[in-house]
């Protein structure tokens, strides 16, 4: 039935994005416009409950409300994929802002890194940053 | 003997209890000891700095291997750093080895030298650990094309020009298997060498637990398939 080639070419597609996704002004345009486009047919749905039966005939489906299901099911497919890729990024991002504060703090609070050996504790210890605890729990890493 | 173009990173989370004496034990030696500080709830970072060593610290626990990447980076910005070392804040390992790692680097033969538990026969590891540790290594052998026999091995020596290349982005504790594939990668030039470490009672209630393999070979999968490099 078309149906099935319908949504295979959805995970398809959603699979294909996964491996080379680049966020670009075109992805985030194109989702935009499917958004409208879902939200245009949902109140074309609303208003004309014939409508999802006659499209359900058309791809050979039984019941407009299989393809409701059927299209949710595709849709959430990829939106979660687009939550997933967007959380990895930013996990990325974060470690290297982190890195980035890390380095830079150190490097203030000592001058330029130098080779020759500190000078031994008579360093100003900075404020800490949350409550201190001279308690160790051992906490496997 | 203060090994001034040396710097060790030691990446360390809640080691409050034995920092500052592996610091000091290391300060014997290496005059640059810089110690990361991945976010710990305890007094780690004070200790590490009355001891004499250098102190970066992570806003927040971020992981063994990021908390690695920043004491290399933090390292490299020094000009004099020709050589690094990585050492564990727990005390396992001995600083004679990361000594006699880094006068083989001099020699100027190899690029990286890795500390290996599993080169003398006689080494003393926890039964259950070996296996684990084992199985990690068949697997890494067999998909990085790199034959070590000790992979998840903290204690590493490598030359800044091989720190730079070994840019490994994981930052849990998979990131010894992505950086076992870059030697490979990036052709360096590698030799192991025998390390002891000494398991005490401390640093075993630290240890990674063993379920923390299904984390780390979760990580690996999922950078192969969907990671960048």
């Amino acid at each position: 039935m078309l149906i099935q080639y319908l949504l295979l070419a959805c995970f398809g597609a959603v699979m294909l994005g996964l491996l080379r996704h680049r966020r670009s002004l075109r992805s985030v345009a194109t989702r935009r416009l499917l958004l409208m486009l879902v939200t245009g047919a949902g109140i074309a749905a609303v208003l004309q409950p014939g409508l999802t039966t006659d499209a359900a005939h058309l791809v050979g489906v039984g019941r407009g409300a299989d393809l409701v299901l059927y299209l949710l099911a595709a849709s959430s497919v990829f939106v979660w994929a687009g939550t997933h890729l967007r959380l990895r990024q930013y996990d990325e991002q974060v470690v290297l802002l982190a890195r980035r504060v890390a380095i830079a703090e150190a490097l203030a609070r000592r001058g330029t890194v130098t080779a020759a050996p500190a000078a031994g504790p008579a360093v100003s210890l900075p404020e800490p940053r949350a409550a201190v605890h001279e308690t160790a729990r051992p906490v496997s890493s | 003997m203060t090994e001034a173009d040396v710097a060790v990173v030691v990446p360390a989370y809640n080691e409050a209890p034995v920092v500052g004496d592996v610091v000091r034990d290391l300060r014997r030696v290496f005059a640059n000891v810089i110690c990361v500080d991945d976010g710990s709830h305890d007094a780690t970072a004070l200790r590490a700095e009355a001891a004499g060593a250098d102190v970066v610290r992570h806003p927040f626990n971020l992981g063994a291997g990021a908390a690695l990447r920043t004491g290399i980076e933090y390292a490299l910005h020094a000009p004099a750093t020709r050589y690094i070392v990585t050492f564990d804040a727990d005390g396992q390992h001995a600083v004679d080895d990361a000594l006699a790692m880094v006068q083989v680097l001099r020699r100027g033969e190899v690029d990286v030298v890795l500390g290996s538990r599993f080169l003398e026969p006689a080494a003393p590891i926890p039964a259950g650990r070996r296996v684990l540790l084992r199985a990690a290594l068949r697997y890494s052998n067999a998909t990085t094309g790199v034959r070590l026999t000790d992979v998840h091995n903290g204690l590493r020596a490598m030359t800044a020009d091989a720190a730079r290349a070994l840019d490994f982005a994981l930052p849990g504790m998979a990131y010894a298997s992505e950086l076992t594939r870059l030697l490979g990668r990036r052709g360096l030039r590698y030799v192991e060498h025998p390390v002891t470490v000494r398991y005490t009672a401390y640093s075993r209630g630290k240890g990674q637990p063993a379920i923390n393999s299904v984390n780390i070979l979760f990580d690996l999968v999922n950078h192969r398939v969907f990671g960048t490099k």
